[in-house]
């Protein structure tokens, strides 16, 4: 015999389990890129040397170049992903890809022991 | 003043006799000579057209010396010396001579009975007067008797009992000549009885020895004529009679000196009645002499040079008439000199009145006429005298408000006293004083020291009791203190860095370092500061009264860099945080990281801060200085 609740419990059932479709494709979707966390400004700007040490995954839009620092690099400052934000961000000069301020890139940053953000890696997107 | 001052003030003291004298009735008398201590005879000076002032010495200022100035011709109280028409008279020491002076114008005199005591005076006069030329033993008694009634009268000062003694003393010697002239009476007839015996004894003699050369022959009386009989008896008479002559010589001797000694006696007493200028005891005794003695005995033989001296005449004689009639001569100026007193003060005149009383009193200090000077006259001339002294006095001191101050009171009590001539003088002494003083406070502005005490004591010299030389020592000494106790405070301040409070007392800071350039630019610096400052605290205010909170607080972080430890800012600051909370957390935490040298920590911290006021000047250079050194 069929329950009157059956038809209820399967109205709930399915877009619960869309969601937890769609929240297990993001989770895979983040770590699946490179397998890194990503970049917390409110973390950083808390207490920057608490991170020293550790790479993370920075989407950000470069917004200006702050200086030339030669050989070391060059040193940009960039707009985090929801833009409330400004980053300084070192980009050593073994990067060779160009810096434009109107593009988006995901960038592999590992914070230094002096609490320095220097890029990795970094592509568009 | 006649005559009688110039030939009377002239003497001091005894001469030498000149005339034999005869005495009592005349009889003559071999003079002797006698020196007598002679004293310099008064250099004759210029008489004064009016006597002068009063009391006091020559330290004064001339000015006023001209209305207190007793140093006349007629009047030099410095020296005791009366100079009056070229005589000199010493009234003694002048110290005496004031307090005398004083002690007459504060005695009350009781004057009823001045009248009896005079009509007794006028019937001596009388009875004795040179009219009555002979007159008994009897009369001359009677006068001398009223002397004792006079002399109970206080305006007598017991003068006429001094003249009564030396009658009695020249009755007394009359006696002991009467004695003396017995004596060599009897001396003279011892000398004519020794002669005639001694002339008996030789004619005796002579016959004996005729009797006993008769009836011889030439050769027995060229033996015999030599022999003499009786000659120690000749011989004894003979120093008999020589002892008698000089018994007689010394007889004669006492008598002559009894005499003199009676004359000098009277003479000097009348004498040193004029010298003291009791007039009236002179005017008296002379009477009396008059009819004691005759003869040539009414010659001065005392006092006879210097009295020749004062009277420039040839053979000039002086006698007793003529020193009475100087003695009348003098009360009669005595009596004219009170009268000037009297009409003068009745006028309203009294300051001269006083005058004309000094002048009167050092002639007739004793005459009675001005024991009877009316005592409430006296009482007012008293007090004007007082005044003038302590004028005196303040004069010499330089007390020159006092002296205003008497003058206005002198004004009252005497009108004529010259009191524009003095405040004259008092009021050019006060500007003088007060212009000193000026150029001393100019001197002070100018910092020239040696200038403001130069100044500062010939103001004290014009006027020693300026107040305004008071006043001004506190404000140089003020100034003193005051630059020395600013220097500390400053230096105080300057170690605190409390720019802030110098530059509240700026302008007396500047005064009290104006000599000091090291503190002046220290002084300067601050006070620029500290304008800087409130010229961006007022900025501050304004914007963040326009709503912009953050750019004040740009504007104070820009001030903090002139003196983070400013109140002002400080205080601004407490206030506008609240406000800009995130800012200033995100600023002090880029402020803090660059200090401490984590470039990159501060330049993200001041991209922090610039993302919530991107204007910030604070931030941009923050992150232009914190960039350059991101990599180091």
């Amino acid at each position: 015999m069929k329950s009157k609740y059956t038809p209820i419990l399967i109205a709930l059932a399915i877009p619960l389990a869309a969601i937890a479709i769609a929240l297990s494709l993001v989770y895979a979707k983040k770590r699946s890129v490179s397998g890194l966390e990503d970049f917390s400004y409110a973390a950083y700007i808390s207490a920057p040397k608490n991170l020293s040490g550790n790479t993370y995954m920075l989407k950000a839009q470069p917004d200006r170049q702050l200086a030339d620092l030669g050989e070391t690099g060059r040193l940009i400052v960039v707009k985090t992903a929801d833009g409330m934000s400004r980053l300084a961000v070192l980009v050593p000069r073994t990067i060779k890809e160009n810096i434009s301020t109107n593009r988006r890139y995901n960038m592999v940053v590992k914070i230094d022991r002096d609490g320095r953000v220097i890029v990795e890696s970094m592509e568009k997107y | 003043m006649k005559i009688w001052l110039t030939t009377l003030f002239g003497f001091a003291a005894l001469a030498a006799l000149a005339q034999p004298a005869g005495l009592f009735e005349g009889m003559g008398m071999p003079g002797t000579s006698q020196a007598a201590p002679v004293q310099q005879a008064a250099s004759g000076k210029a008489a004064p057209a009016q006597p002068r002032g009063l009391l006091e010495s020559s330290l004064i200022d001339k000015n006023i010396d001209k209305v207190f100035d007793v140093k006349t011709d007629s009047f030099d109280i410095d020296s005791g010396t009366l100079t009056w028409k070229g005589k000199n008279f010493n009234i003694g020491d002048s110290k005496l001579v004031r307090s005398r002076f004083e002690r007459y114008l504060a005695m009350d005199t009781d004057v009823k009975d001045f009248n009896s005591y005079q009509a007794i005076l006028a019937e001596i006069s009388s009875l004795l007067s040179a009219s009555n030329d002979d007159i008994s033993d009897d009369t001359l008694r009677h006068a001398w008797n009223r002397l004792f009634d006079a002399a109970e009268y206080p305006f007598d000062s017991d003068m006429c009992v001094q003249i009564a003694n030396c009658v009695y003393t020249s009755w007394r010697m009359k006696d002991e000549y009467d004695a003396a002239k017995r004596n060599e009476l009897d001396d003279i007839l011892k000398v004519q009885a020794d002669k005639f015996y001694a002339k008996a004894h030789s004619i005796y003699a002579e016959n004996a020895k005729r009797s006993n050369l008769s009836g011889l022959t030439v050769k027995q009386r060229a033996v015999r004529k030599n022999e003499s009989e009786h000659a120690a008896e000749i011989a004894a008479r003979l120093v008999e009679l020589q002892e008698s002559k000089a018994k007689l010589a010394l007889s004669t001797a006492e008598r002559e000196a009894v005499a003199l000694k009676a004359v000098l006696f009277y003479q000097s007493q009348i004498v040193m009645f004029l010298t003291e200028r009791k007039f009236q005891a002179a005017q008296l005794a002379s009477m009396f002499y008059r009819h004691i003695y005759r003869g040539k005995v009414q010659n001065m033989q005392v006092g006879e040079k210097e009295l020749a001296q004062m009277v420039p005449l040839s053979q000039f004689t002086p006698n007793i008439d003529m020193v009475e009639g100087l003695a009348n001569e003098a009360r009669h100026d005595i009596k004219n000199g009170m009268n000037a007193v009297n009409s003068l003060y009745d006028s309203g005149d009294r300051f001269g009145a006083l005058e004309r009383l000094q002048e009167t009193f050092v002639l007739g200090e004793f005459d009675p006429v001005l024991q009877v000077f009316d005592s409430s006259k006296r009482r007012v001339l008293h007090k004007i005298y007082k005044n003038v002294v302590t004028m005196k006095k303040l004069s010499e001191s330089r007390d020159w408000d006092g002296i205003e101050k008497i003058l206005t009171e002198m004004q009252t009590d005497a009108p004529d006293f010259p009191a524009t001539e003095v405040l004259s003088k008092v009021r050019t002494a006060k500007r003088a004083s007060d212009m000193h003083l000026l150029a001393a406070k100019q001197a002070a502005a100018s910092n020239d020291t040696e200038q403001v005490k130069a100044s500062i004591s010939e103001a004290m010299k014009a006027w020693p009791l300026n107040p305004k030389i008071e006043v001004l020592n506190n404000e140089l000494v003020g100034l003193s203190t005051g630059s020395i106790i600013y220097e500390r405070k400053f230096d105080e301040l300057w170690q605190r860095k409390n720019y802030r409070d110098i530059a509240a007392e700026a302008p007396e800071f500047g005064l009290a370092l104006r000599n000091d350039k090291e503190r002046l630019a220290n002084l300067r610096k601050a006070v620029s500061d500290v304008g800087r400052i409130d010229a961006m605290l007022a900025q501050a205010k304004e914007m963040a009264k326009q709503k912009n909170p953050y750019f004040a607080w740009d504007i104070l972080e820009n001030a903090k860099n002139i003196d983070a430890k400013d109140v002002e800012l400080a205080r601004f600051q407490a206030e506008l945080a609240p406000e800009v909370s995130d800012y200033v957390k995100a600023l002090n935490d880029a402020q803090k990281a660059e200090a401490a040298g984590d470039n990159a920590c501060a330049l993200n911290f001041y991209l922090a801060a610039q993302q919530i006021f991107p204007a910030s000047q604070t931030c941009r250079l923050g992150i232009e200085r914190t960039s350059l050194k991101y990599a180091k």
